[in-house]
């Protein structure tokens, strides 16, 4: 029996008040404060058109911080689907024991609040006699990766768990091995869990604060520091403006994704 | 009748009654006159936005035992950067006092949010070294402090007297030095270094304050208020810029911690508590920071935070370990090169706003 218009409406109306209230709504006034104008000694803001704050994103210094969040954020991903794939290819191939046993070692992470297990490198760091390292580029790039390989480890799991044993068997015997058996058979078809990965690491990384405030020793600024900063100086419509300028990049980088997870 | 009287009063009457007595209780819960806790003691609960641990240990309790129904909660959601008075002005009816310098009280006045006290309310006021009410007139003073040059005799091998030499070694120490992550203070560094005011407005002496810093940056370990005590105290860091009370901190652990002030001079706090304008518990921020500048009271607070005070008749109540230290001490030397950072104006807001997001993002 089909629902009649009204009460599909009235299922509807409680997600949809939901998805307005939480989402549209903060989205607009995110939109529209960053064409408003913020008076840095009364805090006021002045909602007059205009394009300082979109204009100022233009300048060096946010640019520069905006390009090192991308490139940060797009080695993260790199770096966390490449070591993922070894391991869910093993998570894959494993008898069930092994496997939960692989999985409770990736997700065991997780029960940790993020900012402990971020602060819990730092102390790896310290142990380890690198505290002059705490605070480059590559220190918050490794941190990252580390902090998200679960969420690249688990979709390309889902994804290559529903590759069928006599696949690998067919690839080999009919000379796939190795290199070949990895570029040819493998990777295609887990790329949609690569796509699925690298939304679930570059999304969340792309706007990352706590890595770079701990193991960038607050030096190595991303694009969610400045973010955090301009609203803590009470400019909001420039803490707007990077805001829809991060999504805008980060919905080029979905569609990239979609194409790379749409073809498989 | 009679009888028709009582059921409508049982029914309309009474649910009335509630309408109107409900809410007038629990506005006479928060704010009421207890009997037996002095005479026209408040209660109710009022909130203090503050650092973590910037209060004394027992304070909190003892002043809830000293006013049954009177209670301080402190907030320290409190921003790492920028201005105390705007985090307050976006959080309405959050808050009911809060911690801030100088510069606060004037930016709380232009933003709004200050709420003028009434000193005679504070009769304890009179415990504060009359030096200090005359830099902070408009509000209670609570503590100051100044920015030093806090470094490990044993790593670093050269004699430090001044932010040029501060300048020198960045390079030597390649990935052992920190710097203050708060704005006015770093930025103050860059212009004192280069010989200016801290509370300067002029934008170009922010930009050459901003390139001397940024040049110095590569050599950083972090840019950090957090734990330099004890980094300091454990060799993590050979040279930092760091507050006096780090210091003092630092040298109850290791005895090879060494600092100076700056012969170019440095940049420094005078900080109290400012009522939020239009708070309702007005007379309970009156009656607590009467309660604090109690000298035992007072006292506590300073054996929490290791921070310099300003009650000399506290003072024999200060740990000897914090009264003796010469960080804290307000000697000459101190009084002639700190430069309190106070209210820049527009011009000078928006060149440090600005100088601090180039120095961050370089």
């Amino acid at each position: 029996m089909r629902a009649r218009p009204l009460g599909r409406i009235a299922l509807a109306s409680p997600t949809a008040i939901l998805v307005v209230g939480l989402v549209l709504a903060p989205l607009i006034l995110t939109f529209v404060t960053s064409f408003a104008r913020a008076d840095i000694v009364t805090f006021d803001i002045s909602y007059a058109w205009n394009l300082d704050s979109y204009r100022a994103l233009a300048d060096g210094i946010y640019t520069k911080t905006l390009l090192r969040s991308l490139a940060l954020s797009l080695g993260a991903t790199a770096g966390a689907v490449i070591v993922a794939l070894p391991i869910a290819f093993l998570m894959s191939q494993a008898s069930p024991r092994a496997r939960l046993v692989i999985l409770a070692l990736v997700a065991i992470p997780f029960w940790t609040s993020f900012v402990i297990r971020t602060y819990a490198w730092e102390n790896v760091l310290l142990a380890l006699g690198l505290e002059r390292q705490i605070g480059s580029v590559w220190v918050v790039e490794v941190g990252m990766i580390v902090t998200y390989l679960p969420f690249a480890v688990l979709p390309i799991a889902a994804s290559l768990g529903r590759l069928d044993r006599s696949t690998l068997d067919a690839a080999g015997d009919l000379g796939a091995h190795g290199w070949r058996l990895l570029r040819r058979v493998v990777l295609p078809l887990s790329r949609r869990g690569i796509a699925a990965a690298a939304l679930l690491v570059g999304i969340p990384a792309t706007g990352e604060v706590i890595v770079p405030q701990v193991l960038g020793g607050g030096k190595t600024l991303l694009a969610g520091n400045v973010l955090q900063s301009s609203f803590q100086l009470g400019d909001r419509p420039l803490g707007s403006a990077l805001a829809i300028a991060l999504m805008v990049a980060l919905l080029l980088y979905a569609g990239l994704a979609r194409i790379i997870g749409g073809r498989a | 009748m009679t009888s028709n009287s009582h059921e409508l009063l049982t029914r309309r009457k009474l649910l009335a009654w509630a309408a109107v007595s409900l809410p007038a209780a629990k506005l006479l819960s928060q704010v009421s006159f207890a009997e037996g806790a002095g005479q026209n003691a408040v209660t109710g609960d009022a909130v203090l936005l503050n650092y973590p641990g910037w209060i004394g240990k027992g304070e909190q309790k003892g002043f809830s035992a000293r006013f049954p129904g009177a209670k301080i909660t402190v907030s320290t959601e409190v921003p790492d950067s920028g201005s105390y008075a705007q985090f307050v002005k976006s959080r309405p009816g959050a808050f009911d006092f809060f911690l801030g310098d100088v510069a606060s009280v004037a930016q709380a006045k232009a933003a709004g949010v200050f709420e003028q006290m009434d000193f005679s309310k504070v009769p304890n006021i009179k415990n504060i070294a009359p030096k200090y009410r005359r830099d902070y007139p408009d509000a209670m003073p609570n503590d100051t402090g100044k920015v030093v040059i806090g470094y490990r005799k044993d790593l670093v091998k050269a004699t430090i007297t001044s932010w040029a030499d501060f300048w020198k070694l960045a390079p030597k120490l390649d990935g052992r030095v920190t710097m203050l992550d708060i704005d006015g203070d770093t930025i103050g560094v860059g212009l004192k270094y280069l010989g200016y005011s801290v509370n300067s407005t002029n934008a170009e002496e922010y930009a050459k304050a901003t390139a001397a810093l940024i040049k110095i940056k590569p050599n950083l370990q972090a840019v950090t208020s957090k734990d330099l005590a004890k980094k300091l105290a454990g060799g993590q860091i050979a040279m930092c810029t760091c507050f006096d009370y780090d210091i003092a901190a630092a040298q109850g652990k290791s005895k090879n911690i060494a600092w100076v002030i700056p012969d170019e001079g440095t940049t420094g706090y005078l900080e109290g508590f400012i009522p939020v304008k239009g708070t309702k518990k007005l007379d309970l921020v009156h009656q607590f920071m009467n309660f604090h500048l109690e000298p035992k009271n007072y006292a506590d607070f300073i054996n929490a935070t290791g921070s310099s005070w300003l009650m000399p008749a506290a003072e024999k109540y200060i740990k000897p370990s914090i009264r003796s230290s010469e960080v804290l001490a307000p000697t000459a030397r101190a009084r002639k090169l700190v430069e309190y950072g106070g209210f820049r104006g527009a011009k000078g807001t928006q060149a440090l706003a600005k100088a601090w997001a180039e120095f961050k993002a370089a």
